[in-house]
C-alpha cells in the first residue's frame, strides 16, 4: 500500500469539500443572493443606458427638425463599465460575507462532523489537506464569479450605443481579478478563524466584526470617509482632510484598509473615479491586497498544520 | 521481523499534568492486545499519539518499524483508527464516506476494497444508507471498515464495545477475532471492562496514571488470576482509579 501523493490528496480534499459546500443551505443562500444581486446591477446598467439612449434618439430627432447639429450620444462618451459600478458595493458587501461563510464552512464542517481525527490518521499531510481546503475555496469563488462574469459580458454584448473595445474587456478582467482577490481574503479569514477557536460562535463571530470593522470603521479612521461612501464607486463628496491625525492614521492603518483598496481599484478598473480614500495608487492598493492574502494563506496552512486533532471539535 | 507496536519512554504532558508517563511497550504483530485502565489512566492520549494525532512530549514510538513523528506518513499507512465515538459525513451514504477514506489510504480498486470490507463485516446492506439514519452499531461497522480499508497491519480500536447493546458487543468481539485471525491483523484495543480483555485479547497492559503498572499474556494472566471476577480484583489492585 503507497500512500497517496500531495497532489492526489489536494485534488481529494477540494473536491470532497465543494460535494459538501454544495450541499450546505447558508452557502447556497448566500451564494443565491450574489447572483441576484449582479443580476439587479445588470438589470440597472442596462435600464439606464436604454433609457439614456431613448432620450438621445427623441432629442436628435427635435435637433434635426430644427436643423440644428446633433452633440454625441453621451453613451457613447461615458466608460462602458461604468454601468456596472454597483458591483463594487455588491461585492465589497454581499460578496464577502458569502465568502467569509463559504470560508467558515469548510473547516466548521469537518470540526463539527468530528471526522477530523480519522482525517488526520490517515496518511496524508496536513498541508496537503489545507492545500486542498484552499483549492477548493478558490475554484468555488472563482466559479462564482464567472458566472457573474459571464451576465456582465452578456449585458455589455446585448446594451446598444457602448463602444466596446479590447480595453473594456481587459478592464472587466482585472475587475474581476481584483473582486476574485478580495472575497478570497475573506474566505481564507473565515477559514482561519473557523480552524483556530474552540467554539463555533466566536469563529463565527470574529471574522464577521472583522468583515464589519474593515468595511465600515477603518476607512473613516484612515481617510475620514463616510461608511456608505467608503463603499460607493462615485467620487466621494468629501475632501480627505489633512489633519495630523489622519496623516497619521492613513499611513498606519491604510495598509489594512483592505475595503478602501478594493473600492480604489475596482471603480479605477470600471473607469469610474474613485474619489477620496487611504489609497492613492493602483500599485499599493493591490500591494495591501496581494500581502492579506498571502498573510491569510500562511496563517491557514499553519492552523490546520498545529490543529488538535484529538480535541477538534467546537465546544459549543 | 520488525515489531507491531514499538514504544519507548513515551511521555506526553500538558503543563504540569503528566497524562502518559515515561511508558515502554512492545508488541508483536499478530497479537491483540487489550490497554486496560480506569477513565482519564492515559489509554486514548497513548491512542492519539500512536496515531498522529498528538505529538508526544519526548520518547519515541514506533509502528511497524516506522517512527511516529520521523516516518509519520509511513507509519500512519500501517494503521488503522476506530475512534470511541465514530463521527463521520451525516448527510452521504457509508459508501460515499468509504470511497473517500480508501481514496485518502490510497487504495488502489476502492470500489471493489469496499465491497469486501462490508462483506468481511457482515454489512453490505449497509453500503446504500445514509450515516446519518444508522444505529450506534452500524456507525461502529462503519468505522472499522473505513478503518480496515487498506488493510493495515496494526488496527487501534478506543473502546470499541462502548455504547453498544449486548448483542452489538458480541458481534464486534467476532469480528475482532476475525480481523485478527482472518488477516493477521495486530489490535491493540483501549477498554476499562475487564470482561472485554478475557475473552478477545492475547496480552494484556494495565495503565495507571499515566505509568504501565502490568503487562503480560492473557494465559499467564488466566492462570495467576483464573476466573473474570478474579481477574477484576487484580485491576482494581493495580490501577486503583483515584479518589473522587
Amino acid at each position: 500500500m503507497t500512500a497517496p501523493s500531495f497532489l492526489q490528496t489536494t485534488w481529494l480534499i477540494a473536491s470532497s469539500t465543494m460535494k459538501h459546500g454544495t450541499r450546505d443551505r447558508t452557502v447556497a443562500l448566500l451564494a443565491a443572493m450574489f447572483f441576484v444581486m449582479i443580476l439587479i446591477a445588470a438589470y440597472l446598467g442596462w435600464s439606464a443606458t436604454a433609457t439614456v439612449n431613448a432620450i438621445y434618439a427623441k432629442a436628435a430627432l427635435v435637433f434635426q427638425a430644427q436643423g440644428k447639429p446633433v452633440p454625441p450620444n453621451p453613451v457613447g462618451e461615458t466608460p462602458p463599465l461604468s454601468v456596472f459600478r454597483n458591483m463594487v458595493t455588491y461585492v465589497a458587501l454581499l460578496g464577502a460575507l458569502a465568502a467569509l461563510v463559504l470560508g467558515h464552512q469548510i473547516m466548521a464542517t469537518d470540526r463539527k462532523s468530528g471526522i477530523v481525527p480519522l482525517l488526520f490518521s490517515r496518511p496524508a499531510r496536513r498541508t496537503a489537506i489545507a492545500t486542498g481546503k484552499i483549492s477548493a475555496l478558490f475554484l468555488t469563488i472563482v466559479g462564482i464569479l464567472a458566472i457573474s462574469l459571464l451576465v456582465n459580458i452578456f449585458t455589455l454584448l446585448v446594451m446598444p450605443g457602448l463602444a466596446l473595445n479590447a480595453g473594456v474587456w481587459i478592464g472587466l478582467l482585472k475587475f474581476y481579478t481584483v473582486s476574485a482577490l478580495y472575497m478570497f481574503a475573506f474566505a481564507m479569514l473565515g477559514a482561519v478563524c473557523a480552524t483556530r477557536f474552540k467554539t463555533e460562535s466566536v469563529a463565527l463571530l470574529l471574522p464577521i466584526t472583522i468583515w464589519l470593522a474593515l468595511t465600515f470603521i477603518v476607512p473613516q479612521v484612515t481617510s475620514n470617509i463616510s461608511p456608505m461612501a467608503a463603499l460607493n464607486p462615485m467620487s466621494a463628496n468629501i475632501v480627505p482632510p489633512s489633519s495630523h491625525f489622519f496623516v497619521i492614521t492613513s499611513s498606519v492603518f491604510g495598509p489594512l484598509s483592505i475595503a478602501e483598496a478594493y473600492r480604489f481599484l475596482a471603480s479605477t478598473y470600471l473607469g469610474v473615479v474613485p474619489g477620496a480614500g487611504a489609497s492613492t495608487t493602483a500599485g499599493g492598493a493591490l500591494l495591501s491586497l496581494l500581502v492579506t492574502n498571502v498573510m491569510l494563506l500562511g496563517f491557514f496552512t499553519l492552523s490546520v498544520k498545529n490543529l488538535d486533532a484529538s480535541r477538534s471539535e467546537y465546544r459549543d | 521481523m520488525a515489531l507491531a507496536i514499538e514504544i519507548t519512554k513515551l511521555t506526553k504532558s500538558y503543563g504540569t499534568f503528566v497524562a502518559v508517563e515515561n511508558l515502554n511497550l512492545q508488541i508483536e504483530q499478530g497479537e491483540v492486545f487489550g490497554f486496560l485502565g480506569h477513565n482519564g489512566a492515559g489509554k486514548t492520549t497513548t491512542i492519539h499519539i500512536l496515531t498522529s494525532l498528538l505529538a508526544p512530549t519526548s520518547g519515541k514510538a514506533s509502528i511497524c518499524g516506522y517512527d511516529i513523528v520521523d516516518q509519520g506518513m509511513a507509519a500512519r499507512t500501517n494503521l488503522g483508527y476506530v475512534p470511541e465515538s465514530v463521527r463521520l459525513y451525516e448527510q452521504i451514504t457509508a459508501f460515499e464516506n468509504l470511497l473517500f477514506f480508501a481514496r485518502l489510504s490510497g487504495v488502489e480498486k476502492p470500489k471493489s476494497s469496499i465491497d469486501e470490507t462490508l462483506m468481511l463485516l457482515d454489512c453490505p446492506e449497509l453500503s446504500s444508507k445514509c450515516v446519518g439514519s444508522m444505529s450506534k452499531g452500524q456507525r461502529q461497522r462503519i468505522g472499522l471498515a473505513q478503518a480496515i480499508l487498506h488493510r493495515p497491519p496494526v488496527l487501534f480500536l478506543d473502546e470499541p464495545t462502548a455504547g453498544l447493546d449486548p448483542a452489538g458487543i458480541k458481534t464486534l468481539r467476532d469480528l475482532i477475532t476475525k480481523l485478527n485471525r482472518e488477516l493477521g491483523m495486530t489490535i491493540f484495543m483501549n477498554t476499562h471492562l475487564i470482561s472485554e480483555v478475557s475473552k478477545t485479547c492475547t496480552s494484556i497492559g494495565v495503565l495507571s496514571h499515566g505509568q504501565l503498572v502490568y503487562r503480560d499474556s492473557i494465559d499467564k494472566v488466566m492462570a495467576r488470576f483464573g476466573d473474570d471476577q478474579t481477574l477484576e480484583d487484580m485491576y482494581l489492585s493495580l490501577a486503583p482509579p483515584k479518589a473522587a
